[in-house]
């Protein structure tokens, strides 16, 4: 009889596992609270343990200008050389940083305290084109997320998804599921700042590959004022926040005609970023 | 009571793992830890509780990790099962037992990497493997020698 009931306690456990493993997400905050429950044996052989390891891995400690244990030429040159090392790597991580805070610079005063990095983790192509962002614990969903790879910033996409511990997918501007209203702007030499042309709104639509189009649009007016390719699309979409109106979407290509309807031609549009090798994007969390 | 020192040893295995999982790993192979006591509370309890004892480890382990709830649990249920069914009084015995579970647990987590993103790929699962089955070896000894005490016969159930 007992061995019955182990078996059947075994099996339904064994297939309730088997459907959590298979189906259930991790759950952070429950793991986080059980495994505070070994914290009598984790703390303390954790601590032990990386007390060994220091000691196991540690360079012995500096001790420069002690008079009682004056050391070897050959020592103080070999220290000089690690501290050298150390020097040019610190230096390096330096120029990074700077890099880094003068790229999110571009998204300039109005923008940047309103948004927050993430880190990219990985692209998800195939049906639609997806990056999965970790680092956005305050993301939510259709938030506008921003790049600052180029010349300045643009835009990327918006937030499709959200899970525990910070982890987003953001479906690209490239995605073909993904539409934004835009309109053409040209740099105005005289007020030094881009001004839209003088076309009606259309909709940029994703292609996949990176690429956007804008899939039926009337010749005439794009060569009346002066529409080429090189000229940029910018966001202009009430859906969007008012701040992102007029921030960079993707540049003018290619432009063919459409077959079969005379007077209108399909614009296709490169992002001028590869979005599959941002290493961050900004997520607009205080719009 | 008679399950006290089961209890107690499962308890010391997964803090030890929690505290030490760092330092027991290489790269994405982490030596497992409770497995071990998990083979270990398989070969002394009645064959018949053994997989579910050493599910209850997996579950444990699961509880208190970063992955899918489930994932370890039925990777040691199932390195539960084949120990039980290679229960030996014999020393060599044990330590093949312990490696076969071993090998059903990184292959398992081998597996489940093959479905989700933060499952392990095949050279982590096969370190996973070897540094359990080498630390497996190392604890061996000991634990044999305090195998009676955790001996629990069918009569007694």
């Amino acid at each position: 009889m007992r061995k019955r009931r182990s078996r059947t306690t075994f099996l339904l456990l064994l297939a309730a596992s088997a459907a959590s493993a298979l189906f259930m997400p991790a759950l952070p905050s429950f793991q986080t609270a059980s495994a505070a429950v070994f914290i009598p044996v984790s703390h303390p052989s954790h601590a032990i343990g990386s007390w060994a390891a220091r000691q196991l891995d540690a360079d012995p400690p500096l001790d420069a200008v002690s008079p009682a244990a004056p050391r070897e030429v050959r020592a103080v040159y070999e220290e000089n050389l690690v501290l050298r090392q150390q020097l040019i790597l610190y230096a390096k991580r330096t120029q990074e940083l700077i890099n880094l805070n003068r790229d999110r610079e571009k998204l300039g005063t109005a923008l940047r305290p309103r948004c927050d990095p993430a880190s990219v983790v990985g692209v998800i192509t195939g049906d639609g084109e997806v990056l999965q962002v970790a680092g956005a614990t305050e993301a939510t969903q259709d938030m506008a997320v921003l790049h600052v790879a180029g010349s300045e910033a643009g835009i990327v996409g918006r937030v499709l998804s959200t899970a525990p511990a910070g982890q987003a997918r953001v479906r690209l501007i490239s995605d073909p599921d993904s539409r934004i209203s835009a309109q053409f702007v040209r740099w105005d030499e005289t007020a030094q700042q881009p001004v839209g042309f003088d076309t009606e709104p259309f909709i940029v639509s994703g292609v996949g590959n990176g690429l956007c189009e804008i899939s039926r649009h009337r010749a005439e007016d794009l060569t009346s004022s002066g529409v080429a390719v090189g000229t940029w699309a910018v966001l202009a979409d009430a859906e969007w926040s008012e701040l992102l109106q007029g921030v960079r979407l993707a540049q003018v290509t290619e432009i063919v005609p459409v077959p079969d309807e005379a007077g209108f031609v399909r614009v296709l549009l490169d992002p001028s970023v590869n979005f599959a090798q941002l290493n961050e994007v900004m997520l607009l969390t205080r719009p | 009571m008679r399950f006290l020192p089961h209890i107690f040893l499962t308890y010391l295995a997964v803090g030890l793992h929690l505290g030490l999982g760092a330092l027991l790993s290489v790269g994405s192979a982490v030596a497992h830890l409770p497995w071990i006591a998990a083979a270990f509370i398989a070969m002394t309890v009645p064959p018949a509780s053994a997989p579910l004892a050493a599910l209850i480890v997996g579950l444990l382990v699961d509880c208190v990790g970063t992955g899918a709830i489930g994932v370890n649990a039925v990777g040691y249920a199932l390195a539960g099962l084949v120990v039980s069914r290679m229960r030996t009084t014999r020393f060599e015995g044990w330590l093949i037992a312990l490696s076969a579970g071993a090998v059903i647990v990184g292959a398992n987590l081998w597996l489940n990497g093959l479905f989700r993103a933060d499952g392990k790929s095949l050279l982590g699962a096969l370190g996973t493997i070897l540094l359990t089955i080498l630390l497996g070896a190392a604890l061996s000894w000991p634990l044999w020698k305090v195998r009676r005490r955790f001996l629990i016969n069918d009569s007694r159930m």
